[in-house]
């Protein structure tokens, strides 16, 4: 892989990476640290990307496993929310949809850290239950359970929410 | 349930996409040329260590042809080795120096490509 290629590749997907890793650890200077270390595992092993899967697959796949482990080491359990990756309401103030985000803030800060990747590679990054099996390294079938159970928490969260 | 989903898409979609500093980049592209480098040097370090092995092969080959030309008995040689033998006789003595030169060749040939190989590939960095 040429030089180019490198800085296409840091180009394109450093944001997206920062912007995940950041959503679990909340701080940013840890998500630099480790959005680093996931570039570094990249350029090592670009040689061995057989193109099984599309590179943003793969990359999401470094991406998951180093901030598992990175959280791993740390002893972090659940995903930590700070004003740098919470909701900000652009339009007109909107006290119901303000109500619905604060709940599910409520509810996605107290997801792990696996089961806040995969939510947040669903509907964020729009992947397939394919591509997330491929990231994760579960079965097709465990990811649906998976996905059903987290959205589930969601929906209750959201429930509670709006009802006070 | 839909409606439900609608907002959780929204709840995501609407989040902040984390900016990325010139100087974060300018770091990733260094470590991009650094661990492209050490590739390149890890690749350079194996072709040369192949290079070395096959060349004392053949410098071997072309030893013993030498030697055979100028009339050393490589059976003397071969017998030299044998424990049962007494290593005391010239023609023994004879073929130990023989097999110690060929083997000082060896080993200076494979040191000298090992060398030239570092020097190749520090010059790569």
């Amino acid at each position: 892989m040429e030089l180019l290629s490198t800085q296409q590749i840091v180009t394109q997907y450093s944001a997206q990476v920062l912007t995940l890793v950041a959503r679990i650890v909340g701080r940013r200077e840890e998500a630099e640290e480790i959005t680093q270390d996931v570039f570094l595992k990249v350029f090592h092993s670009i040689d061995r990307f057989r193109g099984d899967s599309s590179l943003s697959t793969w990359i999401y796949r470094i991406a998951y496993n180093c901030a598992i482990s990175h959280c791993r080491k740390r002893g972090i359990k659940t995903i930590e929310l700070n004003e740098q990756t919470t909701y900000h309401i652009d339009e007109e103030y909107n006290a119901e949809r303000e109500a619905q985000y604060v709940a599910l803030e409520k509810a996605i800060s107290g997801l792990s850290v696996e089961d806040a990747l995969l939510i947040n590679l669903y509907y964020w990054k729009q992947m397939s239950v394919e591509e997330l099996s491929k990231v994760t390294s579960m079965s097709a079938s465990n990811v649906k359970v998976k996905l059903h159970r987290i959205r589930g928490k969601l929906y209750d969260k959201l429930s509670d929410g709006t009802k006070g | 349930m839909e409606q439900k989903d609608k907002i959780i898409s929204d709840y995501f979609a609407q989040l902040p996409q984390q900016m990325v500093s010139n100087d974060m980049i300018a770091r990733l592209n260094e470590l991009a040329e650094i661990t492209l480098a050490q590739r390149e040097q890890a690749r350079a370090d194996r072709g040369g260590v192949w290079i070395a092995i096959a060349a004392t092969v053949v410098l071997i080959g072309f030893l013993v042809g030498i030697f055979s030309y100028f009339g050393v008995d490589f059976e003397a040689m071969a017998d030299s080795v044998r424990i049962e033998r007494t290593p005391l006789s010239s023609e023994s003595l004879s073929a130990f120096v023989s097999w110690a030169i060929l083997g000082t060749l060896a080993l200076a040939m494979l040191i000298t490509y090992s060398l030239l190989m570092r020097r190749h590939t520090s010059s790569i960095k």
